[in-house]
């Protein structure tokens, strides 16, 4: 292979690609660790500060910490709303009936849908006055369960979880719905034919099968929380609802940088943000193959 | 197939109705835009009484949607040649050429796949300040490329790996260089790769809203998403002007979805499937 070649002629194809990633990602991702050891209003000089940016972010900074655990609020809440949503989907939607093909394809609609226009438009589902659900609930007769559903600290989170399984829910039940066309059919037949139950035939032919995508999926949801930030935005009222209720630390990063001129404290926040995914994830998916291995 | 049983048509009618529950925000969002204000907010469930379209051109022309949406198109379609261009061309030399360091650098393209965009937004903000692009279409462009990047050349190497050589290896014996077989052989026939990338590039940056809301202040320049909330925040109790707008505003996404859908799935689905 590669007669008359030059030596160099490759890296003329990756050389584009690399200089726009290493440009615009790569170095910028690297000067955000040279920006949390600075105080910075965003022009005029920067003072160097050490740690005090990370004492602060893991010591007095409680709505960060709240922000966190909002998070993980969040994350737990997409697994059912997302991750088990999409599963059982999938699960039904499987069975070759005629529509269901068709029904599939509808699922994944809201996931082409920007989250600006499905925030807006599930803001007024909840909306106190005009909302689906509230009007909803006076006709069955149960107003004093209505509320302001994004306004209430108690339900401003599972509120942005259920809008987040409806735009995500579509997207898991095309993965889970891979994964189970991949299950040689024979396996659930002869299940059925000893008689086995379709709930039987879920819980131990299927799930187990579909381990593989189930430690992707949640991989997906437990990064996903730390990149929603367009959602939130919109439907907590630039992140945050009452009391920072709402807040993840996606949106407060970007308060500090960008509305309170912290440029230097965003960036140490967003340090312990990518540091916690990345070494989470990797933690994850290393401890998720050994156990493969040892089946 | 077997006969259908009665515990099949349960199956299909319960789908049915769940499917047309998810469906239904979006048709309540439609059919709300020809409501007056007085009949939304008194009964939001009721159907329309009439069928009219009128408030869609005022939405359309006091949201400045037309203007948003020409920047949109400008963007995107920016993006999307230079992504497909420039990972085809890197996916081809890490699928097929070989060279020193392919490895460590396939894998520092790949690492772009984890990283959340909070990771390098503020060293991103102060650079493209200090280039002087704020509030013009390369602030946008640029990163939209850069953030498209991972995953479309992954998915093109997986595509490129799959291959036969036989027609690369005939066209570099009559002669052909390296480039003449990327544009003359590879590129011809990896056209549903290549619209898989192309379709995942439009989706991201036609809906991408923290970069543009940051890099864009700019009503000249101000793309779709921004432009859609600015409208939600100046019309939030004209109840019927704000669904008009966010209908014309999705209108053009589910089209595009009818139309492009297996490509869409495949692409969305397939490259989280393989990471």
């Amino acid at each position: 292979m590669q007669r008359g070649i030059d030596r160099y002629t490759p890296y003329l194809f990756v050389l584009p690609a690399l200089v726009v990633f290493v440009l615009f990602v790569l170095y910028p991702a690297l000067d955000n660790f040279r920006y949390s050891f600075f105080d910075w209003r965003g022009f005029g000089p920067m003072e160097w500060v050490g740690w005090a940016n990370y004492e602060r972010a893991l010591g007095s900074d409680g709505i960060f910490h709240l922000a966190f655990r909002n998070n993980i609020l969040y994350f737990l809440g997409t697994i059912g709303s997302e991750v088990a949503f999409g599963l059982m989907i999938a699960f039904l939607l499987s069975k070759p009936l005629p529509l269901f093909s068709g029904l599939r394809v509808l699922f994944f609609t809201p996931m082409v849908l920007s989250m600006t226009i499905i925030g807006i438009l599930w803001s007024y589902i909840y909306h106190p006055q005009i909302g689906l659900i509230n009007s909803l609930l006076a006709a069955v007769g149960q107003q004093d369960a209505a509320r302001a559903w994004l306004g209430d600290p108690q339900t401003i989170i599972a509120a942005v979880v259920i809008t987040s399984g409806w735009t995500y829910g579509g997207f898991f039940m095309l993965l889970f719905y891979a994964g189970i066309k991949r299950i040689p059919a024979a396996l659930a037949e002869a299940a059925r034919l000893d008689g086995a139950s379709e709930w039987k035939i879920f819980t131990l032919v299927t799930f187990p099968l579909l381990r593989p995508i189930l430690v992707i999926a949640l991989l997906l949801c437990w990064t996903g929380s730390f990149k929603a930030f367009n959602l939130f935005w919109v439907m907590t009222g630039e992140g945050g609802g009452p009391y920072h209720s709402g807040e993840i630390v996606a949106t407060w990063i970007m308060k500090q940088a960008f509305q309170f001129s912290r440029m230097g404290y965003g960036a140490a926040l967003a340090v312990i943000m990518t540091i916690v995914v990345v070494v989470s994830s990797t933690a994850y998916l290393l401890y998720s193959n050994r156990q493969r291995l040892e089946y | 197939m077997n006969r259908l049983r009665w515990k099949d048509y349960v199956l299909m009618l319960a789908m049915l109705l769940l499917c047309l529950a998810m469906a239904f925000p979006m048709v309540w969002m439609a059919y709300s835009s020809m409501k007056p204000n007085r009949l939304i907010f008194t009964d939001p469930w009721s159907l329309p009484e009439q069928f009219t379209l009128e408030r869609f051109s005022e939405a359309w022309v006091v949201g400045n949607l037309g203007r948003y949406f020409t920047n949109s198109m400008i963007v995107t379609s920016t993006t999307v040649l230079l992504v497909v261009l420039l990972a085809s061309l890197a996916a081809y030399a890490f699928a097929r050429l070989e060279f020193r360091g392919r490895q460590p650098l396939f894998y520092l393209f790949l690492a772009g796949l984890v990283i959340p965009a909070q990771t390098f937004v503020i060293p991103l903000f102060v650079l493209l300040r200090n280039l002087g692009l704020i509030d013009s279409y390369p602030a946008l462009i640029l990163p939209y490329t850069a953030l498209g990047l991972p995953m479309s050349i992954f998915i093109l190497h997986a595509f490129f790996s799959t291959l036969p050589r036989d027609l690369e290896d005939a066209a570099a014996i009559d002669g052909c260089g390296l480039f003449r077989i990327y544009s003359l052989i590879i590129m011809p026939i990896s056209k549903p790769a290549l619209a898989t990338i192309a379709i995942l590039a439009a989706i991201d940056s036609w809906n991408e809203f923290l970069f543009a809301m940051l890099f864009i202040r700019d009503t000249m320049t101000r793309t779709l998403p921004i432009g859609l909330y600015i409208f939600y925040g100046h019309y939030d109790i004209d109840y019927q002007m704000l669904f008009s707008g966010l209908t014309v505003a999705t209108i053009p996404l589910v089209l595009f979805y009818v139309f492009f859908h297996r490509f869409i799935i495949e692409g969305l689905t397939v490259g989280a499937l393989k990471e």
